[in-house]
């Protein structure tokens, strides 16, 4: 891990950190990086990722202070915090999801009040970070081609992956942060372990062949929700659009541009016909966008109104943590429930504002599953969006 | 000097053999793989460097033929999957990009590039090794054009205990049409997944000069220039062959329907003719062919995960309304558009390919539409970052168990000493059954034989009331990640209302025979 210090770079972040002191704007206040926590991975491009990386016994790891600095570019906040919001599973013979991140049920039930999973040699082909709550996993991995054109030379780049796992009774749930060394965020979930429930139905299951005399797994369908607290470039207040393409079959089929602000707090769908996407922006025109190509599925709920959406935009509150079970998982009466709660209508203007992203996806048990689930994955993208007025890595050449 | 003593015959065969030991050792030099399977495996038929065998760390096996083609470039054909310890399964007859569609948003240009100009011939990029950094480079005619390299998957399983990767075959070249560079990819992952996929880079190809026009995005340091934001659309073709034989594949459509009670229910739609079928992502739709009829026989699913963008202009391309097709394979059919285009007696569109034909005891192909609209961004220039798009095709029911688990180290449960049990009915059980592992591994708990009223959650906790009294015996298994151990133990439930009425029969028999004594004794005494 490397850090280069070059002293334009040097410059640009005293005048970073002195706008930062005297800026007026409130912002989502975390508590000091202990130095075990605090990483920081420079790539041979000079592209380098600072963060602090922690474990939550709660919803495993958990990215905060998150800044990259583009080849040739200075460090620039990017996330303020990023995290898990929540995690439903919902097997299909039961009426209701149940909430991965929520209390366990305690050893009555035979379930070890030990979640976090250790990330030993077993569990991590990279480097073992010791956080507390099991430790983090960070690898770094070869992408494929970044870039190529004609018979010029390819260029090639890495990223720097970091991983968590914690257990729900025999699933286990790995939570990872993906960094390239261009400047996207892949934060992503997967289910493994071991299904058990069972259902003589096949409305609800599916036999396994090889296991002759045995009942039927049962199906799930998963959403899991990343909370995202942006923070982007300077210490101004970060805005939401949104991108819309609407065709016109009356104009020969035209597609036309259109960008809304997103003013309030609010819940939106995917419009796949209209290539639906969002963008965060700072004062400064440096963005990131949403892009949910990667939108497979949507989430059909009767009881839960926020997890038929597939993103949410709220006003930053310290005690908003969980999509679901909010009160209890924080421990605050005060603060509201759900993110049907913590959408009410107030203004995200000057405020900091916080994604909340699903995405959903089912699991039909077969011999692939047995014994152990093969992870059922959940990702999605966060491009820089005019981050840098052009690639930053022409220049490698 | 031998060789004039050789019939011609007989020179043939030795020529042929001698080209199959140097094919085998260039194969073992540059591919660093080994030749699990015979030359001779039925149904590979291509000569030794026109066939890739990947021997992955499990035991697993992707072995198949490939060539370039001037319109479509990599075509992949005779593929055979073989899981680990298992046999070759053949998967398909051939597969391949059957057309890239490019779609601006202003509406006044669009490509069909495999029918327009073509990724193959003089489109496609001779590669250096720099272009290959990992891996090997194989040549296309007499250049270097198709990069060969292993990977690592995103995805694998993690037990509490244990965590694993999946191992791939990544195949691509690189064909330049007009600005953009186009990947084109296909992944074989070790747990016979397999995935195609095209990279899109190279420079932004439109622009205007009309810089208020709502079709694009004006770059940073180019204030006269609007590039314009368009859609790729990718079609690929999948002639499936999936086992023994070609012509009993099955093509079905799965939903998982939200039921009024909350519950989500299966369905399955099993077709007879052909179809084009539209994403319903509310119902988490999947599809499916199968080996065969029979119920749980192998199969391979598409789930349709990167379908967060969906072209549509269906009033001049009416195949733009549909994401999904299935027709009986023909080889009049092999552009998705433009078909016609290079044989006028064929049909033109894959939307008229399907015509209502019986696909039953066919022979199927899938045809999977994926859509990616691009909006400029300052990144993109000069030269764009590769956006990839494409889909992941995933076994089912064909390996034996969890991938790469198989092998590793366990020791198996061990259950606590469970004592004969009597309880009575109504008599309420709340208790745990436990067992230990020594690996740590978390255990689930399955009963059989339990008196009725009696559960067994699969955390090992026993709960409720028995309600049948009667003597069990019941069986108990615990599973850990790889195994399980069974016990039995047997379980007494007596009635106790019954006992109470039997005990009052016999304290009333006892005392009418007390009586009876009693009243003899008393008639001696009185005679």
């Amino acid at each position: 891990m490397k850090l280069r210090l070059q002293p334009l770079t040097l410059l640009c972040q005293i005048v970073m950190f002195w706008l930062g002191m005297h800026s007026g704007i409130a912002q989502a206040m975390d508590t000091p990086c202990p130095t075990q926590q605090s990483l920081s991975h420079a790539f041979k491009s000079g592209a380098t990722w600072t963060l602090c990386a922690d474990v939550s016994e709660t919803h495993g790891l958990t990215v905060s202070t998150l800044r990259y600095r583009a080849p040739g570019d200075f460090d620039r906040n990017v996330l303020q915090r990023m995290h898990l919001g929540q995690l439903l599973l919902h097997y299909h013979d039961q009426r209701d999801a149940l909430a991965q991140i929520s209390p366990l049920s305690g050893a009555a039930q035979g379930i070890s009040q030990t979640r976090t999973l250790p990330m030993n040699t077993h569990a991590c082909d990279g480097d073992i970070i010791n956080t507390v709550n099991g430790g983090v996993c960070s690898r770094i991995k070869n992408n494929r081609t970044l870039a190529k054109y004609a018979q010029r030379p390819s260029l090639h780049s890495q990223s720097w992956e970091l991983t968590s796992a914690f257990r729900r009774g025999a699933l286990t749930w790995s939570t990872t942060v993906t960094l390239t060394e261009d400047g996207t965020v892949r934060p992503s979930v997967s289910l493994s372990g071991r299904l058990h429930r069972r259902n003589d139905n096949i409305a609800f299951a599916a036999p396994i062949p090889a296991l002759t005399n045995a009942q039927p797994l049962v199906r799930a369908t998963l959403l899991s929700t990343w909370k995202l607290v942006f923070d982007l470039d300077t210490d101004a207040p970060d805005r939401v659009e949104q991108f819309d393409f609407i065709l016109d079959p009356t104009r020969n089929n035209r597609r036309t541009m259109q960008v809304s602000a997103i003013e309030t707090e609010t819940l939106k769908q995917v419009e796949r016909d209209q290539f639906r996407g969002w963008r965060i922006i700072d004062a400064s025109g440096s963005g990131y966008y949403l892009d949910p190509a990667k939108s497979g599925f949507s989430y059909i709920s009767q009881n839960m109104n926020w997890a038929q959406f597939d993103v949410g935009f709220t006003r930053f509150k310290p005690c908003e943590v969980y999509a679901l079970s909010n009160r209890l998982l924080t421990n605050n009466n005060d603060c509201a429930d759900s993110l049907d709660d913590f959408v009410s209508g107030e203004s995200l203007q000057g405020a900091q504002p916080v994604m909340w992203y699903n995405q959903s996806r089912t699991i039909s048990p077969s011999q692939e599953h047995w014994p152990v689930i093969a992870d059922i994955l959940l990702t999605f993208d966060l491009l820089p969006f005019d981050w840098t007025g052009s690639s930053p890595f022409e220049v490698i050449e | 000097m031998s060789l004039y003593l050789l019939s011609p015959p007989h020179l043939l065969r030795l020529l042929v053999l001698l080209s199959a030991v140097l094919s085998t050792c260039v194969g073992t030099v540059h591919a660093q793989t080994v030749n699990a399977t015979s030359d001779t495996q039925p149904g590979i038929q291509c000569t030794a460097d026109a066939r890739i065998t990947e021997v992955f760390d499990n035991g697993a096996v992707w072995d198949m033929c490939w060539e370039s083609r001037i319109r479509e470039n990599l075509v992949l054909s005779d593929v055979y999957y073989t899981p680990p310890g298992g046999q070759p399964f053949r998967v398909l007859a051939s597969a391949r990009l059957s057309q890239l569609h490019v779609a601006y948003d202003d509406s006044d240009v669009t490509y069909n590039d495999v029918t327009q100009y073509g990724l193959g011939g003089g489109y496609l990029l001779t590669l250096a090794n720099a272009d290959c950094p990992n891996g090997q480079l194989l040549n296309i005619q007499s250049r270097p054009a198709l990069c060969r390299w292993r990977g690592t998957a995103e995805t694998g399983y993690r037990t509490a205990s244990r965590a694993t990767k999946t191992q791939s075959l990544n195949l691509f070249s690189v064909s330049q049409v007009g600005a953009y560079a186009y990947i084109i990819a296909w992944t074989f992952y070790a747990d016979g997944a397999f995935e195609p996929g095209v990279g899109a880079t190279g420079a932004l190809q439109r622009s205007s000069d009309n810089t208020e026009l709502p079709f694009g995005r004006v770059l940073q340091g180019d204030p006269d220039t609007l590039w314009l934001s368009h859609t790729h659309n990718y079609y690929w073709r999948l002639d499936f062959d999936i086992g023994s034989s070609a012509t009993d594949d099955q093509f079905s459509e799965q939903r998982f329907v939200l039921a009024e009670d909350g519950t989500r229910q299966f369905q399955q739609q099993v077709f007879t003719t052909e179809q084009a079928r539209r994403l319903d992502p509310d119902t988490q739709q999947t599809w499916k062919i199968s080996d065969n009829g029979l119920p749980n026989s192998p199969a391979f699913v598409i789930e349709p995960l990167s379908s967060g963008h969906r072209f549509e202009r269906k009033d001049v391309e009416p195949d733009t309304d549909y994401d999904f097709f299935v027709t009986v394979a023909n080889d009049c059919e092999r552009f998705a558009s433009q078909n016609a285009r290079f044989n006028p007696d064929c049909l033109n569109h894959v939307l008229q390919y399907v015509d209502n034909q019986s696909i039953e005891n066919q022979d199927l192909v899938l045809w999977h539409r994926v859509s990616f609209h691009h909006v400029p961004r300052n990144e993109d220039q000069r030269h764009m970052h590769t956006h990839w798009d494409g889909f992941v095709i995933q076994p089912e029911n064909l390996l034996s168990g969890t991938n790469n688990l198989a092998g590793q180290p366990n020791t198996s449960p061990v259950f606590n000493a469970i004592a004969e049990r009597r309880t009575n009915t109504q008599e309420l059980v709340h208790e745990n059954l436990l067992a230990t592992d020594p690996d740590g591994d978390v255990l689930t708990y399955l009963a059989t034989g339990l008196p009725p009223g009696i559960r067994l959650s699969a955390q090992g906790h026993l709960h409720g009331k028995a309600t049948v009294a009667g003597a069990y015996q019941v069986s108990v298994s615990a599973r850990d990640d790889h195994d399980e151990t069974t016990t039995e133990f047997s379980w007494v439930v007596a009635d106790p209302t019954q006992s109470s009425k039997s005990g009052g029969l016999i304290h009333w028999v006892t005392l009418m025979l007390l009586l009876l004594i009693v009243g003899s004794r008393l008639r001696w005494v009185y005679s």
